[in-house]
């Protein structure tokens, strides 16, 4: 071992300026190699942090009866299927371990109606208990004007600022909290330039998207506009509204099991004067308001799905298994779907990035091997006099093997151990320079709006791995050229 | 007792489309401690017939027996391992290891053996270095020592391994006549003290006076007689 390190050593220093050659393309294999897997862990975090930890968590609970996994960005109108049995999905949950929290949520498009008379625009909402949500997603969210969450469990909508811009453009009404003046800075130019003309509303009446049509209008008070720290461009869309006005306006009302009518009521409904039901005006205000108090958050009432955060370091896939298996040994009508899997484009997209950096680091890699492969094939054909020498003068083919894997191993360990060092500052400074941007699939890239690679331990022994598979890729040829090489030919080089 | 025993040696080349017969049914038999000189002109077979001798080629067809080892049906793990505990070569060129100075360069064969505890190796290459006489230049790299000097070398890294037959190939071709002479002198002496068998080609008149034995070569044939 002695022997072959000592003339490993020396090999490389006698031909410095191969070996430097060679040790430039590991070190500068390396090097991208390591931010390479800096970014994919950027990207790793950055998307965990900001679609799990700030949207949607790391496992969706939806109906059985849901035809698509992805529940994210759906075709217009078409609505997600409640959940039958919400709180037998919170019984199963209840008992998982590994969960940070969970929370129902219901979730749909509704139509926000113009009182001004112009085009209607559209929201997606997010129909929320806000003191149980908030206990599941604390940070997610940055108030830019009014309140930054409703103070009670009235009605309310938390507007996003890109539903509000989006409600402009559509429709051509700003919308503003509550007891908030507009903030004209805030305005686009459009509506600067109109300013006195400008429609200003502190209310919103929304119309639930519903494919039975079941829907009615709501009039919701506008109690806070928002914006997420992250990925703002995608989650923007998204309104909060509480639970009660989204299921009234998405129709989720159970007249038999929510309304309570009096005698005179019942009597009136299942009688044969049509007139009579007609006639009145006040039955439909009961009923609406009847209905408006049976549909408080609360178990057991109308929700589309459960979100679920894990605690950190928890498997997702598995956690999805076991959640899955679990409502299914329960008889609860409801399946579990991983984030990836529920974002739909969302997912897809990140997972479509990462697989082609990946593919980059991939080549990076591939190109490495190829030149080391090269110039170490050069070398031992360079070498056939010395190699036939050693082996006429009783050298295996094996010690001339492991020459050449030493003087390569020891090549990769330096200089690949430099490009990994290098990497690594170069991460920390590329983290530190906090580049951001507001384009949607940087953002993807990027994991969030920050550009944040880091390095974890796992990924200092994946360049490790990747260096010393190059290494082996690349010296695996040569080795074969050098060992093959016959005492012959160095007597006929002589 | 013949510590080398070759019948009916042949040694074909293809070359192109026709074939070099470089040896035709040679028969040789060599006795331990001989001092054998092969000798005739460049083309004669004499360099095949000590590459085929020392394991470094192999035979078209015929019967050679190394310290009674038939070589002809060795594969390259058997030659390898012969070559390393029984044969020593004296190269024409010196063929040194670069990168290793002169005592490493002569311990390398004893290490690749690597059943000899390494204090013993360091003696054993001492001692040798000491026989031919180059006790002060341990730590030289060969490309600082004199052509006789690295000769002087490959004939120490030869004998340590303490083989059954040395083989030199033209040892004093690339050396002044003086250094030559010197160098013969130090294999006949080691021939003596040692009882190393040793095998050498040449074309140079001078070198036959040491040879205890000529036998000549042409067109890869061979014939005994006098030098």
């Amino acid at each position: 071992m002695k022997l072959l390190l000592t003339l490993s050593m020396r090999n490389l220093l006698r031909h410095r300026g191969r070996s430097f050659v060679v040790g430039l393309i590991l070190f500068l294999g390396a090097l991208v190699m390591t931010v390479g897997n800096g970014v994919l862990s950027g990207m790793d975090r950055g998307l965990s942090k900001n679609i799990t930890d700030g949207f949607l968590g790391h496992v969706v609970v939806m109906s059985d009866k849901q035809e698509d996994d992805n529940i994210l960005f759906l075709v217009m109108g078409k609505s997600i299927a409640p959940l039958a049995d919400e709180a037998g999905v919170e019984a199963v949950l209840a008992k998982q371990p590994g969960l940070f929290g969970y929370v129902p949520v219901g979730k749909n498009a509704a139509m926000v109606l113009n009182e001004d008379g112009g085009n209607p625009s559209y929201a997606y909402l997010l129909g929320v208990d806000w003191a149980r949500y908030r206990r599941v997603f604390p940070s997610n969210l940055k108030a830019v004007e009014g309140a930054k969450g409703p103070a009670d469990t009235g009605a309310y909508v938390l507007l996003p600022q890109i539903a509000r811009k989006q409600s402009f453009d559509l429709a051509g009404t700003w919308y503003h909290p509550k007891g908030v003046a507009v903030v004209d800075s805030s305005l686009p130019e459009l509506a600067k330039t109109h300013r006195s003309a400008l429609p200003v509303r502190d209310e919103m009446v929304l119309m639930g998207f519903s494919e039975d049509n079941a829907s009615t209008d709501v009039r919701v008070p506008i109690v806070g506009v928002m914006r997420y720290p992250a990925l703002n461009n995608l989650w923007g869309h998204f309104a909060y509204v509480d639970i009660a006005s989204f299921r009234q306006c998405m129709g989720y009302v159970n007249p038999q099991a929510g309304v309570k009518l009096d005698s005179a009521q019942n009597a009136l409904l299942t009688g044969d004067n049509l007139d009579a039901l007609f006639g009145g005006g006040d039955v439909g205000g009961k009923v609406q308001a009847a209905a408006t108090d049976s549909v408080k958050p609360a178990l057991g009432g109308a929700w589309n799905l459960v979100l679920v955060r894990l605690q950190p370091g928890q498997d997702v896939d598995a956690a999805t298994k076991r959640i899955d298996a679990a409502l299914k040994a329960a008889k609860v009508p409801a399946r579990a779907v991983a984030w990836n899997k529920a974002s739909g484009p969302v997912g897809a997209m990140a997972m479509l990035i990462r697989g082609a950096l990946f593919v980059f680091v991939m080549l990076i890699f591939v190109v490495a091997a190829i030149i080391v492969m090269n110039t170490l094939s050069m070398a031992a054909m360079e070498r056939a006099g010395e190699i036939g020498m050693m082996r006429a003068i009783g050298a295996s083919r094996n010690f001339v093997k492991t020459l050449f894997l030493g003087e390569t191993l020891l090549l990769s360990l330096f200089f690949g151990g430099i490009g990994i060092v290098v990497g690594s500052a170069a991460v920390f400074l590329l983290g530190r320079a906090g580049f951001t941007t507001d384009n949607d699939f940087l953002q993807m890239v990027y994991g969030g709006e920050t550009f944040q690679p880091f390095l974890r331990g796992f990924d200092y022994l994946l360049a490790l791995v990747q260096l010393l598979l190059t290494s082996a890729i690349a010296v695996f040829y040569p080795t074969l050229v050098a060992s093959g090489i016959t005492p012959l030919e160095a007597i006929a080089r002589d | 007792m013949a510590i080398v025993e070759i019948r009916n040696l042949v040694k074909d080349y293809p070359l192109g489309e026709t074939t070099v017969h470089a040896l035709r049914g040679v028969s040789l038999s060599i006795e331990a401690g001989e001092f054998l000189s092969v000798i005739g002109p460049s083309g004669s077979g004499k360099t095949t017939l000590l590459n085929v001798i020392g394991c470094i080629d192999r035979a078209t067809s015929g019967s050679v027996q190394v310290a009674g080892q038939e070589v002809t049906t060795l594969n390259d793990r058997g030659l390898t391992s012969l070559r390393l505990h029984k044969v020593g070569f004296i190269f024409q060129t010196f063929n040194l290891i670069p990168v290793l100075d002169v005592v490493e360069n002569v311990e390398f064969p004893l290490l690749l053996m690597k059943d000899i505890p390494r204090a013993e190796v360091r003696r054993r290459a001492l001692e040798q270095l000491e026989e031919v006489g180059l006790s002060g230049h341990l730590k030289h790299r060969p490309a600082e020592l004199s052509g006789g000097q690295r000769q002087r070398v490959a004939i120490a890294r030869a004998l340590v391994t303490r083989p059954a037959i040395v083989l030199a190939d033209e040892p004093t071709a690339n050396l002044d006549s003086v250094t030559g002479e010197q160098i013969l002198d130090l294999m006949r002496d080691l021939n003596k003290h040692q009882g190393t068998t040793f095998i050498f080609s040449t074309h140079d008149p001078q070198v036959l006076s040491y040879a205890q034995r000529v036998v000549h070569m042409r067109d890869g044939a061979l014939s005994e007689g006098p030098a």
